[in-house]
């Protein structure tokens, strides 16, 4: 999927003034924060669950290596295959392939960001393949043409309307009501359309919320049951997965499990939690005869080994989206690319560069409100510093803000002119604001005066006057 | 006990007042305060936009500055977080400075978790008559874990009703340079906080970080509605005769 | 190609974790010992707790003691639902005992799976989360499970069991290892993606009706 990211800053404007989405996300925010909230109070054992969870990304990661290849032996063990992908394209190609070895004309998908990271759909349909998105949310974007924007809920930002809209244009024939009105009425056409779907794909294509070492399983959690049905009806079940999904034991998989429902939904569990471990047996009724996993790496192995590797203990739940003042203000396409709000920030530069996503990772008052409510305590404000400490490296940083803060660093370095300029500024600005109290014009400040007085200074600086009543005892320098 | 008052920035320029009601404080509660002339920055600006050199050359500044004090008391979460959280990472491959950094880190301290948790003040006998409401600034709460300290001490003022500020764990919108490299979202934030503190019927919003206390008193006079505000010290101090932030004379 | 590929990619991960600090723990013990992180506290009877999560979950529940009386509930439930006394279901020796009346209509999934009413038994029931626990098989295929409107499953009361991992105990206990596709299911299908709002049997079962059995 092609990147806008640099933009953020316009497409965030745009996202502000419209007031369909910002109903949306206002409508959204709240139910995923109360609901998250009402769950965990039910759960003690949260904190020490975080605990434990931390615990065994850093164990498995320390053990990466080994434990994919457990996995791997496993999966082939159970009559799957397993396929190693270093980047998009070869993914891609990879899937492509599958499809063609399995004559296939349609393919199913349930959600898989990795997929999208990959651009997956375009690679499929570029190689004449149909492909339907399942999971309601995927389905009605891949209507729309738009990306998702938000990873739980892709279609958080389409109103009731905005979604009959589409199926009314899309869908046709004499079974459906007309006009759609009501929720039940979009979910039950959906489920009508999709059906016929899902019993005649030809491939499934899943992602995994997990990998299970011991035992070559994938994980999938659905509240829908769409992940299931794309994975249990067609001929080829294929699974895309990134390398960092992977646990060593179902025990592990079962914290990871405890924690993201209801983070991302405040669920103690969703609907479907699945675990498929190869093709079918041969004496199983129903089931694919083909079961293939695709390990995509993009940029994964390398986060291992440098600053960002807690990155890598994301569970995609989403929490930190759906708490992120910034994310909840502009929505996810704002961030151009697949991952939006913080985790998106993060990593969105990691995986497209720093020259065309930084401006994501300085879109941040770095509130820290994320990490307090990842489940997985991932650091969010100080890996969003790190890519900061780099684009300043790479010189990244407009010239005139660059300049400024120099200019600002300059002269906070020497003391004396520091406390001279303050006196003088101070009082300035104190004289020019007179009586009123604030400024309404301040020149270079039309950020923020644009929608904010800024209140006067008192007049001199403190220390200054502080010395001056108390001076004689100070032993500075 | 020698304790040293890192006044910040934002203080020294804009609101002295909040630095004498820190001393006012300090002293009352049995400190002798010395305010280092010396003092400028802490970096913050340049740390948070990645500006490793510039950040290592103040810190390295505020340490020879702050030195040999029993304890440095910073009259805003931001700042003191700074200071304790972000000053040994700033100078971890310092070989100088490393340890001093560490050293000055752990007797840093924002005002009222000072006061509340190492000098054990439960009142400071200062009068507020009327609705206040108490904003929690984001390093205040997570980095500086002060949110239950400047909370007990407003509800021992006398005449004060504390009211609790629904969602007061979402940031402003100030965030240091954040506020003017993204105006427009931070205006929303800031909106989205003021329209929260006009639910409360509060007269009065109080924080502990005087950023954050701007940005939400530009915007309340933008707005032009009559809700004063204050830096917490002032309340604790009783120094409220002054105009409040951006409030008329 | 995936091999090169494979090699370059565990070669590069090799290379990071010599970067790094290695964590407590060897492989090998993990495997061997699956060691349990926290346990949420699950207190009371194991009936009365699944009960209460079933509910919780948008589930029916109905009690049996009998063959008879679980085809007697099942009938009861259809007709309270107006659902049409036909139903699809699978082989298992308890649901093999059920004597059904002329009146209903019994399918195999040899014939075909996509009915409206499906009848299946559990592998086990979790109280913790209110989950029944289906595997694929030769007896049960998956789509059982999700392509009926009406989803009935029968679980045994001596195989509810309490947490999560003790469904995990007792898959290893009684199998030869994990089947093609094994479900926990907690509910009726539903979607929350037309304005947050939620709505059953988005693409799986609208109805879910659970019937524990105890002789």
């Amino acid at each position: 999927m092609r990147a806008h990211s640099q933009s953020f800053p316009q497409r965030a404007q745009v996202a502000l003034l419209d007031e369909r989405l910002q109903a949306a996300l206002a409508k959204a925010r709240g139910g995923f924060v109360d609901k998250r909230r009402a769950a965990l109070d039910q759960l003690p054992e949260f904190e020490q669950l975080r605990v434990a969870a931390r615990e065994i990304k850093e164990h498995t990661l320390s053990h990466l290596e080994q434990y994919l290849m457990q996995f791997e032996q496993q999966v082939e063990l159970s009559g799957g295959e397993v396929h190693w992908a270093a980047d998009p394209a070869e993914a891609c190609e990879i899937a492509v392939g599958l499809c063609r070895d399995a004559d296939a004309q349609a393919v199913t998908k349930g959600k898989t960001m990795v997929g999208e990271e990959i651009g997956l759909n375009e690679a499929l349909e570029a190689a004449a393949l149909r492909v339907i998105e399942t999971d309601l949310g995927e389905y009605i974007i891949q209507l729309a043409e738009e990306p998702p924007s938000h990873i739980i809920a892709p279609a958080v930002h389409k109103s009731r309307g905005e979604i009959a809209e589409l199926f009314q244009a899309h869908h046709h024939g004499e079974e459906f009501t007309r006009p759609l009105e009501t929720v039940p009425d979009i979910v039950d056409e959906a489920r009508k359309v999709l059906r016929n779907e899902f019993l005649g794909a030809d491939v499934g294509i899943t992602g995994a919320n997990m990998l299970i070492a011991d035992t070559g399983s994938t994980a999938l959690v659905t509240n829908e049951g769409n992940g299931d049905l794309t994975a249990s009806l067609p001929r080829v079940h294929i699974v895309i997965a990134s390398i960092e999904k992977v646990v060593p034991t179902l025990e592990d998989a079962t914290v990871l499990l405890r924690l993201l429902a209801r983070s991302a939904t405040g669920q103690s569990i969703t609907s479907y939690t699945s675990f498929f471990t190869g093709p079918k047996r041969s004496e199983d009724i129903g089931g694919p005869e083909q079961f293939h996993v695709v390990l995509v790496d993009n940029g994964r192995s390398e986060m291992l080994g440098n600053a960002y590797r807690e990155m890598l203990h994301c569970i995609r739940c989403g929490a930190c989206l759906n708490h992120c003042p910034v994310y909840g203000a502009v929505g996810g396409h704002a961030y151009g690319w697949v991952y939006p709000g913080p985790m998106g920030s993060v990593l969105t530069p990691l995986m497209i560069g720093l020259d065309e996503g930084h401006v994501l990772a300085d879109a941040s008052s770095l509130c820290g409100r994320c990490e307090a409510v990842c489940p997985m305590s991932i650091p969010l404000p100080r890996l969003l510093r790190e890519h900061r400490l780099q684009s300043h490296r790479d010189g990244l940083m407009k010239p005139l803000a660059r300049s400024m803060l120099g200019f600002w660093a300059a002269i906070a370095r020497r003391p004396q002119l520091y406390r001279w300029l303050v006196e003088r500024k101070s009082r300035l600005l104190h004289r020019i604001a007179g009586k009123r109290g604030y400024l309404r014009h301040v020149p270079m400040a039309g950020s923020w005066t644009c929608s904010r007085d800024l209140p006067a200074p008192q007049g001199g600086s403190f220390v200054a006057a502080w010395q001056r009543r108390h001076g004689g005892k100070d032993d500075s320098q | 006990m020698r304790v040293a008052l890192f006044a910040t920035c934002l203080v020294d320029f804009m609101r002295p007042s909040v630095g004498f009601a820190a001393v006012q404080l300090l002293q009352q509660a049995g400190c002798e305060v010395d305010v280092p002339l010396a003092q400028t920055c802490c970096g913050q600006p340049a740390w948070n936009n990645g500006d490793a050199a510039n950040a290592r050359k103040l810190a390295r500044q505020m340490i020879d500055v702050f030195e040999g004090y029993d304890h440095v008391i910073v009259p805003s979460g931001s700042c003191a977080g700074m200071l304790r959280h972000h000053y040994p990472t700033v100078l971890a491959e310092d070989s100088d400075y490393s340890e001093r950094a560490n050293q000055l880190a752990a007797r840093c301290h924002e005002l009222t978790g000072f006061l509340v948790d190492v000098l054990g003040v439960t009142s400071t006998g200062a009068v507020f008559d009327g609705r206040l409401t108490w904003h929690d600034s984001c390093s205040c709460l997570r980095e500086m874990q002060v949110s239950r300290q400047p909370r007990q001490l407003l509800q021992a003022l006398q005449g004060c009703e504390l009211i609790e500020l629904p969602d007061n764990e979402v940031c402003c919108g100030f965030g240091g340079t954040f506020c003017v490299k993204f105006p427009e979202i931070s205006t929303r934030m800031v909106n989205d906080k003021v329209d929260t503190i006009v639910t409360t019927g509060a007269s009065t919003v109080a924080a502990a970080d005087l950023g954050c206390l701007m940005n939400i008193a530009g915007r309340i006079s933008r707005r032009e509605l009559p809700i004063r505000v204050f830096h917490v010290a002032e309340l604790l101090a009783g120094m409220t005769d002054t105009p409040a932030i951006g409030e008329k004379s | 190609m995936s091999s090169a590929s494979r090699d370059r990619i565990l070669a590069a991960i090799r290379r990071s974790q010599n970067n790094q600090p290695k964590a407590e723990g060897s492989i090998e013990e993990r495997l061997k010992l699956r060691p349990r992180g926290p346990l949420p506290s699950v207190e009371g009877d194991l009936e009365t707790v699944l009960i209460d999560r079933l509910l919780a979950a948008a589930c029916s529940v109905a009690h049996a003691s009998s063959p008879e009386q679980i085809g007697e509930k099942i009938i009861q439930w259809l007709q309270q639902q107006d659902a049409g006394l036909k139903l699809l279901r699978s082989t298992s020796p308890l649901l093999d005992s059920i004597d059904w009346p002329d009146t209903v209509e019994v399918y195999d999934p040899a014939d075909g799976v996509d009915h409206s009413t499906t009848l299946t038994e559990a592998f086990c029931a979790i109280a913790e989360t209110g989950s029944l626990v289906k595997l694929s098989s030769n007896k049960s295929p998956t789509a059982m499970n999700f392509l009926p409107d009406n989803f009935i499953c029968v679980v045994q009361r001596e195989r509810i069991v309490r947490h999560i991992e003790d469904a995990w105990e007792r898959v290893r206990a009684e199998t030869e290892g994990m089947p093609r596709a094994l479900n926990i299911i907690t509910g009726p299908s539903r979607t929350a993606d037309v304005e947050q709002t939620i709505q059953l049997g988005a693409h799986g079962p609208r109805l879910m009706h659970v019937i524990i059995y105890c002789n």
